[in-house]
C-alpha cells in the first residue's frame, strides 16, 4: 500500500470516480447505472483512497460519519414516498413535474436516497473492519 | 341472549377492574350481576336467534339460537350461578381475592351460556375452549399452592387436548355436512352418517366430550381439580362444566345418533366410568373426593343414557342432568360449609354436626334423599326413568347392572354425607363449631328444596323444561312422563335393592377406606399422565440434543438437504430432463464460464485462504462477463464493484485471523459427496427451468410501460425506483440494518481470549 | 451443447463448491462458501429468466419500449438488489466472524461448540 504510483493514482482517481458515480446515478434512469451502481462506485473509490492514504483521510472526504449517510439516504427514500401518499393516496407512487425544462420526479429522489445509503453502508463496513486491525 | 352474555363478560371485567371498590360491599350486593344474568336468561324466548358474520371468508359465523335444550342448560347454569356466587361471596368474605374469584366465575358463566346457546359449530368450539381456560384459572385460583397449580395444568392439558380433537372433529363434520349450522346438519343427518369419513369425526368429537366430562379413562383430572376452592368445585366440577361434554353429546345426537361408533363408544366408556367412579367414590375418606368420584359415576351414567339414545333414555338423561345438578351442587356447597366451619373434610373425624349446624344438616338431608333416590324426590324420578328406558329394549337390558352400580354408590355417598357427617358418632365433639353465615346457606337450601319442589310441580317441570329440551334432541315423544310415583313394579324393586345394598356398603365404609389405602399402589390415571409428561419432555430433550447439537455444519447439512429434497426427489422419480432446444454456445462465451467453474472448484479445493478469496474474485468477474453477454449491463457493473469490495473486506479480516492449525477432517469425503449431489440437483433444476419458463407477462408489462409511465428508458432502474419502489425500500432497509449490526458489534468491547 | 445447459452446469458447480465450503471447519471457508452460494443463486435466477444475447432492456431514443428481443428486466432488478444484499450480509458475517475469532481465539467451528457447552 506504500507504492508511490498507487498513492498518487488513488488520490487523482478518487475525485474522478466520485464524479463518475454521480454521472452513473443521474443517467441511471435511461442508461445502465442508477443508485446502487453509483453508490457502489463512489464507496469503492473512497475505499481505494482510504486504503492508500489511511481511512482517516477517507473519513475526512466523507465529512459526516457513514451512519449519518445511511440515515440520510433511508430518510430521503422514505420522504420521497410521501408526496405520492398525499397526492395519489399510495405510498411511493411517483409524482413527476418539470423543472427548468427537465423532467424531475420523486423516483429520482428515491434513487438519490439509495445512492447515499449504499455509500453509507459500504463505508460503515469498510471502516469498521479495517479499523479493528489497526486498533 | 346477548344481554345475558354481555352482562357476564362486562361485569366480570368490572369486578376485576373495580375490585378495590367492590371489596367493601356485602356478599349480597356483589352477587347482583349474576342475578341480572339469571333474569336475562329467564327472558330468552324459545327459538331466539342471533347471527353475526365473524369470519365470512372462512364461513365462520357467530351464531346463537335458544332451543329447548339450550334454554334448559342455560337456566341451570344461570340459576345455580346465582346461588354459587352468593355462596362464594360469603365463603370468601373479607378476603382480598373475593372479587377475582367472582370475576372469574362470571367469565366462566358467560362462556357456559354461550356454549348452551351456540348454533354454529365453531362458535360452540370457541366457547368450549373459553370454559377450559376459565376452569384452568379457577382450579389454579389458589396459585400459591403447588398442588393447585399442578391440578390446574393437568385439567387444562386433558381438556384442551380433548378440545383439539373436538376442533378437528367439528371441522371434519362441517366438511362432511357442508355447513357448520347445527339445525342444517340435523336435517341432513341421514347423508352425513353414511359418509365414509364419519367414523373419524365421531371419534374425534367423542374424544372432546369424554375428556371434558371426565369419562374413563380421562376421569383422573376431576378429582385433581378438587384443589379448587369449594364454590368452584360445586359450580364447575359438578353442576355445569363437566356436563358440557354430556350436553354436546346430547346436542349432536340428532346429527350423529345413527352414526357408527356413536352408541357403542358412549355406552361402553360411560359404563366403565360408572364402575370406576362408583368404586373409587366408596374408597375415599375426604368428603370432596367422595363427591368428585360420585360426580364421575353420575357423568358416566348420563353418557350411557345419551348413548342409548332412545327418546325415553334421552328423557331420563335430561331429567337426571337437572336433578344431579341440584343435589350435587347442594352437597358440594354443604361440604364447603362443613370444611370452613369445622376445619376438616375427613370423614373419619366428622360426625354429629347436626346440632351445631342445623340448617346445613337439613339441606344435606334433603339433597341426600334426592341423591339416594327417595320417593317423590327429583332423584327418584330421574332414576326411575333411567331404569325404565334401558329395560324397554332387550339389547340394553344389561345396562341395568351399570345403573344399579351407580345407584348403589350414589346411595352410599348420600348416607355418608347426609347421615354420617351430621348424625353419626364422632370421636371429638365439635363444641365451638357454629352454623355457616346466611349467604352460604341460601344456596344449599334452595338447591335441596328445589329437589323436592320440582317433582311436586311435576307438570311444570315436565312441560316447561324437560319436554322442550327433549324435542330439540329427538323428534319422537317419550312415552314415560315425569311423575311422582310409578307404582309397585320391577323398577321400584331395583330401587329398593339399591337402597339396601347402599346401606350395607355404608356400614362397611371404614373397611373400604382401608382397602382404598391398601390399593393406592395401583397405577392411577394421574401417574400415567405424569409419565406421559415426563416422556414428552424427555423425548423433546433427546430430540433437541440430537438435532440442535450446536454444530453449525450439522445445521447446514440439514438445511441444505431439506431444501434440496424437493428437486432432488423429483429428479430421482423422473430422471429425464425436458428439452425444448436452446441457444448454441459461441466460442468466446466458453471463457468466462470455464473460468467461473475452474475458480469455484479451486476455491473449494485450495488450502490457502488468500487463494480462495482470490478465486472468489475471479468467480465474480466471470459472472459479470456472463451478465454483459446476456444483456444485463447494470448487473455486470454492480457485480464488478461488489466483487472488488468483497475482496477488500475479506482481506481486512483474513489478515488478522490466525491461520487455522492443520487438522484432519474425517467428514471431508462425505461432505464432498453431499456437495456433489446438491450441485447435480441444482444443475438439473436450473436446466429444467430454462426449458419450461416462457417470457413472463409481468416482465413484458414492465418493459412496455417503463417509458410511458416511469419516464425512464432503463427498465431495470424504473422497476427499482418506481414500479417496485416499496420492495427496494425494504431492501435498502435490510442493508441499513446489516450496517447497524456491524457498528454495534464493533462498538461493544468483547472479552478477549476466553479460557478454554 | 446449448448455453442453457452450460450455465445450468455452472450454477450446479457454484452451488456444490459453495455447499462444500459451508461445511468446512474453518470459519473463513464458510464465508467464502456463503459468497459462492449467493453468486450461484443470482446466476440461477438469471438463467431461469430467458437468456437473450446482447440486448439490454433499455429503450433507445425515439422508441417507446425496449426491442422485443431484449433480456428480462424483472429478473435483473431482482438480481441487482440481491447482489447488494449479499454483500451486506457478507459484510455482517465477516464482522461477526472477526469478533468471534477474537473472543474465542480459534477459527475452528468445532472448537467453538465445545467452549459454548463448557
Amino acid at each position: 500500500m506504500n507504492s508511490l504510483i498507487l498513492r498518487t493514482g488513488a488520490t487523482f482517481v478518487m475525485p474522478l470516480l466520485l464524479v463518475f458515480s454521480v454521472f452513473l446515478l443521474i443517467r441511471g434512469h435511461h442508461l445502465p447505472g442508477g443508485g446502487f451502481a453509483g453508490g457502489l462506485v463512489a464507496a469503492a473509490s473512497l475505499t481505494l483512497y482510504g486504503l492508500v492514504n489511511g481511512m482517516g483521510a477517507a473519513k475526512a472526504v466523507l465529512r459526516a460519519s457513514p451512519e449519518i449517510w445511511i440515515a440520510g439516504g433511508l430518510g430521503l427514500a422514505v420522504l420521497s414516498g410521501v408526496p405520492g401518499l398525499v397526492l395519489r393516496g399510495s405510498f411511493l407512487a411517483p409524482i413527476w413535474g418539470t423543472l427548468g425544462g427537465v423532467k424531475v420526479g420523486t423516483p429520482l429522489a428515491f434513487d438519490l436516497g439509495v445512492y447515499l445509503l449504499v455509500i453509507g453502508v459500504v463505508l460503515t463496513m469498510v471502516f469498521a473492519l479495517s479499523e479493528e486491525g489497526q486498533a | 341472549m346477548l344481554a345475558a352474555l354481555g352482562i357476564c363478560f362486562l361485569s366480570a371485567l368490572g369486578l376485576a377492574l373495580g375490585r378495590r371498590w367492590c371489596s367493601r360491599l356485602s356478599p349480597w350486593w356483589v352477587s347482583i350481576p349474576s342475578l341480572l344474568v339469571f333474569g336475562a336468561v329467564l327472558g330468552v324466548p324459545q327459538g331466539a336467534a342471533f347471527r353475526w358474520p365473524w369470519l365470512p371468508e372462512l364461513g365462520v359465523e357467530f351464531g346463537l339460537r335458544a332451543d329447548g335444550l339450550g334454554r334448559l342448560f342455560a337456566l341451570l347454569i344461570a340459576g345455580i350461578g346465582v346461588l354459587i356466587q352468593v355462596y362464594a361471596a360469603g365463603y370468601f368474605q373479607g378476603k382480598a381475592s373475593r372479587e377475582r374469584l367472582l370475576a372469574l366465575l362470571l367469565l366462566f358463566e358467560g362462556a357456559m351460556l354461550g356454549l348452551a346457546y351456540s348454533e354454529h359449530l365453531l362458535t360452540l368450539f370457541a366457547f368450549w375452549e373459553l370454559t377450559s381456560v376459565a376452569s384452568f384459572l379457577l382450579i389454579g385460583f389458589d396459585h400459591g399452592q403447588e398442588k393447585a397449580r399442578k391440578s390446574a395444568l393437568q385439567a387444562l392439558t386433558v381438556t384442551s387436548a380433548g378440545g383439539l380433537a373436538l376442533f378437528a372433529g367439528l371441522l371434519l363434520l362441517g366438511w362432511i355436512g357442508g355447513t357448520y349450522e347445527l339445525t342444517a346438519l340435523a336435517r341432513d343427518s341421514g347423508e352425513i352418517v353414511s359418509h365414509p369419513a364419519i367414523g373419524w369425526a365421531v371419534a374425534l368429537i367423542l374424544l372432546g366430550c369424554l375428556t371434558k366430562s371426565a369419562q374413563f379413562p380421562f376421569h383422573f383430572w376431576l378429582p385433581g381439580a378438587m384443589a379448587a376452592p369449594t364454590p368452584v368445585s360445586a359450580y364447575l366440577h359438578s353442576a355445569t362444566m363437566v356436563k358440557a361434554g354430556v350436553f354436546l353429546a346430547a346436542r349432536l345426537t340428532p346429527v350423529l345418533g345413527e352414526a357408527p361408533l356413536w352408541t357403542p363408544a358412549l355406552v361402553v366408556l360411560g359404563s366403565a366410568t360408572v364402575v370406576a367412579g362408583g368404586v373409587a367414590a366408596l374408597l375415599q375418606s375426604d368428603l370432596k373426593l367422595v363427591l368428585a368420584y360420585s360426580t364421575v359415576h353420575a357423568l358416566g351414567a348420563l353418557m350411557v343414557l345419551v348413548g342409548v339414545g332412545t327418546p325415553n333414555a334421552l328423557h331420563a338423561a335430561i331429567a337426571l342432568m337437572c336433578s344431579h345438578a341440584l343435589y350435587k351442587g347442594a352437597l358440594f356447597t354443604i361440604v364447603g360449609c362443613v370444611d370452613k366451619q369445622a376445619g376438616t373434610r375427613a370423614l373419619s373425624e366428622l360426625g354429629g354436626l347436626a346440632r351445631r349446624m342445623p340448617w346445613s344438616a337439613a339441606a344435606a338431608g334433603l339433597a341426600s334423599l334426592s341423591l339416594i333416590g327417595g320417593v317423590a324426590f327429583a332423584g327418584f324420578t330421574s332414576k326411575e326413568l333411567a331404569f325404565k328406558s334401558v329395560l324397554e329394549q332387550p339389547q340394553t337390558q344389561g345396562l341395568v347392572a351399570v345403573l344399579l352400580v351407580a345407584a348403589l354408590s350414589g346411595g352410599a355417598v348420600a348416607l355418608l354425607l347426609g347421615y354420617e357427617v351430621f348424625w353419626g358418632r364422632a370421636e371429638r365433639l365439635f363444641e365451638d363449631v357454629r352454623e355457616a353465615p346466611p349467604p352460604m346457606l341460601v344456596g344449599p337450601l334452595i338447591l335441596s328444596v328445589a329437589g323436592v319442589a320440582l317433582p311436586l310441580a311435576s307438570g311444570f317441570w315436565e312441560n316447561s323444561l324437560i319436554q322442550p329440551a327433549l324435542r330439540s334432541v329427538t323428534s319422537a315423544p317419550s312415552s314415560k312422563p315425569v311423575q311422582l310415583w310409578y307404582g309397585f313394579d320391577l323398577v321400584l324393586g331395583l330401587s329398593v335393592l339399591s337402597w339396601l345394598s347402599a346401606w350395607a356398603v355404608y356400614r362397611r365404609h371404614e373397611a373400604l377406606v382401608r382397602l382404598g389405602r391398601a390399593l393406592s399402589f395401583l397405577p392411577s390415571g394421574t401417574q400415567v399422565y405424569e409419565l406421559f409428561w415426563k416422556g414428552t419432555l424427555g423425548g423433546a430433550d433427546l430430540l433437541t440434543r440430537r438435532w440442535q447439537n450446536g454444530r453449525l455444519r450439522w445445521y447446514a447439512v440439514v438445511t441444505v438437504a431439506s431444501v434440496m429434497a424437493a428437486p432432488g426427489l423429483q429428479f430421482s422419480w423422473a430422471p429425464g430432463l425436458p428439452s425444448a432446444g436452446g441457444t448454441a454456445v459461441r466460442a468466446f462465451e466458453a471463457l468466462p464460464v470455464v473460468s467461473v467453474v475452474a475458480a469455484a472448484l479451486y476455491a473449494a479445493a485450495t488450502r490457502t485462504t488468500f487463494a480462495a478469496v482470490a478465486a472468489l474474485g475471479v468467480v465474480g468477474w466471470g459472472l459479470a462477463a456472463i451478465y454483459v453477454d446476456f444483456g444485463a449491463p447494470d448487473l455486470a457493473l454492480t457485480q464488478l464493484v461488489v466483487e472488488a469490495l468483497t475482496v477488500v473486506l475479506f482481506v481486512f479480516v483474513v489478515q488478522r485471523i490466525p491461520s487455522a492449525k492443520p487438522h484432519r477432517d474425517p467428514w471431508r469425503l462425505a461432505h464432498a459427496v453431499f456437495a456433489t449431489l446438491v450441485g447435480l440437483a441444482v444443475a438439473g433444476l436450473a436446466y429444467a427451468v430454462t426449458q419450461t419458463t416462457p417470457h413472463s407477462k409481468i416482465s413484458d408489462w414492465h418493459a412496455a410501460n417503463s417509458l410511458a409511465e416511469g419516464f425512464g428508458r432503463n427498465v431495470v432502474n424504473v422497476i427499482l425506483v418506481d414500479f417496485r419502489a416499496l420492495d427496494t425500500l425494504g431492501e435498502i432497509a435490510v442493508l441499513a440494518v446489516a450496517a447497524i449490526g456491524v457498528v454495534a458489534m464493533y462498538r461493544t468491547k468483547v472479552r478477549k481470549g476466553v479460557e478454554p | 451443447m446449448t448455453i442453457e445447459a452450460l450455465l445450468a452446469v455452472t450454477v450446479g458447480v457454484l452451488f456444490g463448491a459453495g455447499v462444500y465450503l459451508l461445511l468446512r471447519r474453518t470459519v473463513v471457508r464458510l464465508l467464502i462458501g456463503l459468497a459462492l452460494v449467493g453468486n450461484a443463486a443470482n446466476l440461477l435466477i438469471f438463467v431461469a429468466a430467458s437468456l437473450r444475447r446482447g440486448v439490454p432492456p433499455i429503450a433507445s431514443v425515439g422508441e417507446t419500449a425496449p426491442p422485443a428481443s431484449a433480456a428480462d428486466p424483472l429478473a435483473q432488478a431482482l438480481i441487482l438488489t440481491a447482489i447488494v444484499i449479499s454483500f451486506g450480509v457478507l459484510g455482517f458475517a465477516l464482522a461477526l466472524t472477526d469478533k468471534t475469532v477474537q473472543s474465542a481465539g480459534s477459527t475452528d467451528l468445532d472448537d467453538l461448540v465445545e467452549e459454548d457447552s463448557s
